[in-house]
């Protein structure tokens, strides 16, 4: 039986247009633990700069990197993802598949936005970018 | 401030792309999975103080860092040679200072994150193999 192309790309481009614009609802305990995540991450950083304030250097700071950045942010998605899931990391997007691609674009967002910004910037004395 | 800057970048790229973002895409789809993601990145800078004029740049940030994100889904994409050179800038711009010390906690809280990977990944990798039938 022959297929015309009419038929074949007309079932992809619908495919197409459903993946680019489809809404769906389909949420899931996936869903309610990245939510839960995210008033965790927003109620660190609101303890860190707004509650312990850089008034208390050593309460900030622990608050702000290894708590929220750290355990929350990072470590509690990727046990999550990995122990609980037993999904790979790459559901995380930490991934080597098309790497040269990434780190090409990457080097190239990366180097037009220094050209907008910190090269235009006039660093004053006494403001050093290494602290 | 550099590694204040790289810190940030790696937790901002996985959080809110490679967790919430993909987690709201299998959810909702793909362009609400990216317009939620850049909600969620905008309305957290709240926590840093930040105005609502900055907020709605913010969104908009996220879209661009998002879609840019989509392209491979991969975070490399965004970090470390992207999104942290804007990290920079802005913390320059506004005269943000730390002691030297600094440097040493966010190197620390780097290695923390990378450390947290490195086991995760080993840890899942063992469970899929003990939980996988031997033939």
């Amino acid at each position: 039986m022959s297929v015309s192309v009419k038929d074949q790309s007309e079932p992809q481009a619908a495919a197409l247009a459903r993946v680019l614009t489809g809404l769906r609802w389909m949420p899931s305990r996936d869903t309610l633990v990245a939510l839960a995540s995210y008033l965790l991450v927003v109620a660190g950083l609101y303890t860190a700069f707004q509650v312990f304030t850089t008034e208390r250097v050593a309460a900030n700071f622990l608050t702000f990197a290894p708590i929220t950045l750290g355990l929350i942010g990072v470590a509690a998605p990727a046990f999550y993802t990995t122990i609980a899931r037993r999904r790979p990391l790459e559901d995380l997007g930490i991934t080597v598949r098309n790497l040269l691609p990434s780190l090409g674009l990457s080097l190239l967002l990366g180097w037009d936005t220094y050209r907008n910004t910190l090269a235009t910037l006039e660093i004053t004395s006494g403001r050093n970018p290494v602290p | 401030m550099i590694a204040l800057a790289l810190t940030v970048g790696l937790f901002e790229a996985i959080f809110f792309r490679g967790w919430l973002q993909l987690r709201f895409e299998d959810a909702f789809g793909v362009i609400p999975g990216l317009v939620l993601a850049a909600l969620a990145y905008s309305l957290y800078h709240v926590g840093y103080g930040m105005e609502a004029g900055e907020l709605v740049f913010l969104f908009f940030l996220g879209i661009t860092f998002g879609a840019v994100f989509r392209l491979t889904r991969s975070i490399f994409e965004l970090w470390p040679l992207y999104t942290p050179v804007g990290g920079l800038f802005t913390n320059l711009r506004e005269g943000l200072s730390m002691p030297f010390e600094a440097t040493y906690g966010f190197v620390l809280t780097l290695a923390l994150m990378v450390g947290a990977l490195v086991l995760a990944s080993r840890l899942g990798t063992r469970k899929s193999a003990m939980l996988r039938p031997t033939p």
